[in-house]
C-alpha cells in the first residue's frame, strides 16, 4: 500500500489516457484489448470521480470545464460510444453517468454539450441503435433519456428517419429493454409540447395510420396497454387539438376502439374508453362516425350502463360515463350540410 | 455526508464481484467465483417460456399479483425461481414500478445482490426469472424453524449481515438508496452466500447527470417497511434523507435476526411513526426468555445502536459496518460454515420436485375473460 496518494490526474492526461486506451481498443488484438478495457475502465471511474464528487467533496467547475473542453476537442465521447460494448460491466454505467453529466453542462444559457451534439448527431443515432445491441441498451437508453430532455436533440431525433426504429424496439422480446424503449418513446412524443405537437400533426398519416395502428394491434400485451394509454394522453392533450381531429373523424379508428373496449382485458376496455369518449364527446362528428354510433346506439348504452360498475370510486370516470350514455341517447342524425364540412375536415 | 461514488471495485479486494475478480481473490473467493457460477452468472437465461419447466407453487408476492414458483431453465439444468406476474391485476404505476425493477436488475451484477436473469411476457403475464435461493430468506427460516423461532445466534448473524451490507454497499456506489433492507430480503443460497433482494424499492441519487442531496417522500412499500424505516425517511421534512437511511434499517434487520421479529412489531402505524419521530429506540415486542438476553452480545449491540442513531449523520457508513469487529472478523470465513451453523435446516433438494400437476395449465393460458357477446355493427 502507497504511503501517499499519488496525486489526482489533470483532466487532460485523463482525457488523453483515455483516448489511448480506445484506440488500442477499437484496433488492438485480444489480449491488447483486455488490458486497454481495463485501463479505460479505471479512467472512466476516475473521471466520474471528477464529474460528481466524492463524499463531502464537491465537483470543482474548473476541472470539469477543462475536462469537456477535452472531450469536444478530441471527440472522446463519439469514440466511448463507438466501443461501448467492448467496456466492461462497470465501465459501461460510468460512461452513461459521465456522458450525462457532461450534456448537462451551461455557459449561460448555452448547453455546450448539446450544441455538440447536433453536430455530431451520428452519436445520437448510435445510441438509438444501442436498442439491438442487449449488451449495451440499457445504457445507452440511459444517455438518450438525457438527450431527449434537450429540445434541439429531441427534434433531429424525431425528424430522423431513426425514429421510427422505436416502433420495433417497444416490442422486443426482452421485458427490460422493451420497457424502457417504451418509455423513450412516450418522453419523445410528449417532453416538448410544442415540437411533439408540430411533429405529430406534419407526419401524423405515417405516424398513426403506418406505424402506431401496429402497437394498438400488437400480440403483445404490454406494448397494447401501453401504446392505447399514451394515445389517449396524447388526443387528450390540448397541444394536439389538430391531430386528435384527425384521429377522431376516421371511423376505422373508431371501430378499433370499441372493439378495445370488448377486449378480454379490464385495463385495456378501461384505456380504449378514454380514447373512446373523444369521439363521442367531439361536437362535430363526421358522418361515417355518427354513423356507427347511431347504429350501434342501443348496444353501447346499455354496454355503457354495465361498463366496469365496480369503479364507484372514480367520480371523474362514472360522471364522463353517465355523459357518454347522455350523448349517445340524444344523438341526433346528421344533417348533409354538416356532413359535408366535417368530411372535408376528415380528409 | 454522502458515501464515495467512486469505484470500490477499483479500491479494495472487498468485492468477491463475480465478473470482476480482482487478482487479490482469495481461495474462498475462487471457490465461491466457481460455486456462484451456476446461479446463472454463465448460463443465458432464455426468454423463452417453452425453455422452462415448471414445479411446484411456493408462495404470492408482488402486491399479490405474482405466483411464485419452482422452476428449471431445460437447456442448461439450472433451477430458477419464477416470478409469474399477471400484469393484468396492477395498476400502471404498480406495472412501472416492475419496469424498473427488471430494468436495475439488468444493471447491477454483485455476489451479495439477488437480482432477476431475464424476464418477458407472455399474454397478460410477466414471466421474471431468478437463481434459486435453497433456503429461501432469513425471514422465512425464521418463521418456519422451530429452533430460530426467536432468531440467530450471533455467528449466523454476523455472516448474514457482512454479506448484506457489502451487497448494500455496492448499491450505494453505484448511487441508489434500497429503502427495504429487511430479513424478508436476504435470501441465502445453497452455498450458504446470502444475498440482497427486494429491489422494487430502490430509487436513485442521480438524476439527470447530477448527484442529488437528498430524497424526499414515501414510495408504495413504506407502510408494509416501516418498522424498518429511518425516522428521516418517514418525517418527510426538507432535509430529506438517503444512505444512511438504509443503515438504519440495517440495524432494525439486525435486532429481527437476533430476536426473530422486527423491533415495532404488531404495533399501530401511527404510533411507530410517533416513536420514531421522537428519536425513540428500537422497542422490542417479543417477551425474551432469559436465555434471549444473553445471546445479544455487547458486540451486537453496539453495532446496532450505532445504525439507529436518530441523527442520520452519526451512523455508520457501510464500509465502516464492514470494519467493526463483529463483520470482520469472520471476513475469511468460508461459505459453508452459514450452512453448518443453519443445521437441521437444509437446502431445498432439487431432486424431489414435482412438476406442477393440475390447474397450471390453465392457470398459465388464463385471462381475466370478462366474456362478452357484443358484435358492433
Amino acid at each position: 500500500m502507497p504511503l501517499f496518494k499519488s496525486s489526482p490526474k489533470s483532466p487532460q492526461e485523463l482525457a488523453k489516457g483515455l483516448k489511448e486506451a480506445l484506440g488500442v481498443l477499437s484496433s488492438g488484438g485480444a489480449k491488447r484489448a483486455e488490458k486497454a478495457a481495463e485501463e479505460a475502465a479505471k479512467i472512466l471511474g476516475q473521471i466520474k470521480v471528477m464529474l460528481y464528487g466524492s463524499g463531502d467533496q464537491e465537483p470543482q467547475p474548473e476541472l470539469t470545464a477543462q475536462l469537456a473542453q477535452e472531450f469536444y476537442n478530441h471527440d472522446i465521447l463519439l469514440h466511448l460510444i463507438n466501443n461501448m460494448a467492448k467496456l466492461d460491466f462497470e465501465a459501461k454505467k460510468d460512461l452513461a453517468q459521465i456522458f450525462n453529466n457532461v450534456l448537462r453542462r451551461q455557459i449561460g444559457t448555452r448547453c455546450p454539450t448539446v450544441e455538440y451534439l447536433c453536430s455530431k448527431f451520428e452519436l445520437v443515432l448510435k445510441l438509438i441503435r444501442g436498442y439491438e445491441n442487449p449488451e449495451v441498451a440499457l445504457n445507452c437508453g440511459m444517455m438518450l433519456r438525457e438527450c431527449v430532455r434537450h429540445e434541439p436533440l429531441a427534434k433531429l431525433i424525431l425528424e430522423n428517419g431513426d425514429f421510427y426504429l422505436f416502433f420495433k424496439f417497444v416490442e422486443l422480446s426482452t421485458f427490460d429493454v422493451a420497457s424502457d424503449a417504451f418509455a423513450m418513446f412516450r418522453d419523445l412524443l410528449t417532453r416538448h409540447k410544442i415540437l411533439c405537437a408540430n411533429f405529430l400533426e406534419t407526419n401524423y398519416e405515417k405516424v398513426f395510420v403506418d406505424h402506431y395502428q401496429k402497437l394498438l394491434n400488437s400480440e403483445n400485451y404490454v406494448t397494447r396497454r401501453q401504446s392505447l394509454k399514451l394515445l389517449g394522453e396524447l388526443l387528450l392533450d390540448r397541444h394536439n387539438f389538430t391531430t386528435m381531429s384527425l384521429y377522431i373523424n376516421n371511423p376505422d379508428n373508431l371501430k378499433l376502439m370499441m372493439k378495445m373496449l370488448i377486449d378480454p382485458s379490464r385495463n385495456i376496455q378501461f384505456e380504449a374508453f378514454h380514447v373512446f369518449k373523444v369521439f363521442v364527446a367531439n361536437p362535430n362528428k363526421s358522418k361515417p362516425i355518427l354513423d356507427i354510433l347511431l347504429r350501434n346506439r342501443e348496444k353501447l348504452t346499455d354496454f355503457l350502463t354495465k361498463f366496469h360498475t365496480d369503479r364507484t370510486e372514480d367520480q371523474q370516470f362514472n360522471d364522463e360515463k353517465q355523459y357518454l350514455i347522455k350523448q349517445i341517447r340524444e344523438m341526433q342524425p346528421a344533417a348533409d350540410t354538416a356532413t359535408a364540412t366535417a368530411e372535408a375536415a376528415a380528409v | 455526508m454522502l458515501p464515495c461514488f467512486c469505484n470500490l471495485r477499483k479500491v479494495g479486494p472487498k468485492y468477491p464481484d463475480m465478473l470482476h475478480s480482482t487478482s487479490e481473490s482469495t481461495v474462498s473467493q475462487a471457490t465461491l467465483l466457481q460455486k456462484t457460477s451456476k446461479l446463472g452468472a454463465e448460463y443465458e437465461a432464455t426468454p423463452i417460456s417453452s425453455d422452462y419447466l415448471v414445479y411446484q407453487a411456493i408462495g404470492v408476492g408482488c402486491f399479490g399479483a405474482a405466483s411464485i414458483f419452482l422452476s428449471q431453465h431445460i437447456p442448461s439444468n439450472v433451477f430458477t425461481v419464477l416470478r409469474l406476474i399477471d400484469l393484468e391485476r396492477l395498476s400502471s404505476s404498480q406495472m412501472e414500478d416492475v419496469q424498473n425493477e427488471m430494468k436495475l436488475s439488468q444493471l447491477i451484477n454483485h455476489t451479495h445482490v439477488a437480482r432477476y436473469l431475464c424476464s418477458f411476457v407472455v399474454g397478460t403475464k410477466l414471466w421474471a426469472l431468478q437463481p434459486l435461493m435453497h433456503y429461501g430468506s432469513c425471514a422465512d427460516i425464521m418463521h418456519s424453524a422451530q429452533p430460530f423461532r426467536n432468531g440467530f445466534k450471533e455467528p449466523v448473524i454476523s455472516i448474514i449481515l457482512r454479506d448484506i451490507v457489502s451487497g448494500l454497499q455496492y448499491l450505494h456506489s453505484l448511487g441508489f438508496v434500497h429503502r427495504s433492507v429487511r430479513a424478508k430480503h436476504f435470501l441465502i443460497h445453497e452455498d450458504g452466500i446470502v444475498k440482497l433482494s427486494g429491489l422494487r424499492s430502490v430509487v436513485s441519487m442521480i438524476e439527470d447527470g447530477a448527484r442529488v442531496k437528498a430524497l424526499h417522500g414515501h414510495f408504495t412499500g413504506t407502510v408494509d417497511n416501516i418498522c424498518w424505516l429511518a425516522p428521516e425517511l418517514l418525517s418527510q421534512d426538507l432535509s430529506g434523507y438517503s444512505f444512511q437511511s438504509d443503515v438504519y434499517s440495517v440495524g432494525i434487520a439486525a435486532l429481527e435476526l437476533a430476536t426473530g421479529e422486527a423491533p415495532f412489531a404488531g404495533l399501530p402505524v401511527t404510533e411507530i411513526m410517533m416513536l420514531k419521530l421522537r428519536g425513540h429506540p428500537p422497542v422490542l415486542m417479543k417477551k425474551d426468555d432469559g436465555e434471549k438476553d444473553g445471546q445479544i452480545s455487547t458486540h451486537l449491540s453496539k453495532v446496532i445502536d450505532l445504525c439507529v442513531d436518530p441523527d442520520p449523520s452519526r451512523r455508520p457508513s457501510p464500509a465502516k459496518l464492514l470494519n467493526t469487529s463483529l463483520l470482520k472478523v469472520r471476513k475469511k470465513v468460508a461459505p459453508n460454515t452459514l450452512k453448518d451453523l443453519l443445521l437441521p435446516v437444509v437446502p431445498l433438494d432439487t431432486s424431489k420436485l414435482n412438476v406442477a400437476e393440475t390447474g397450471l395449465e390453465s392457470m398459465l393460458e388464463a385471462l381475466n375473460t370478462t366474456t362478452t357477446e357484443i358484435i358492433w355493427t
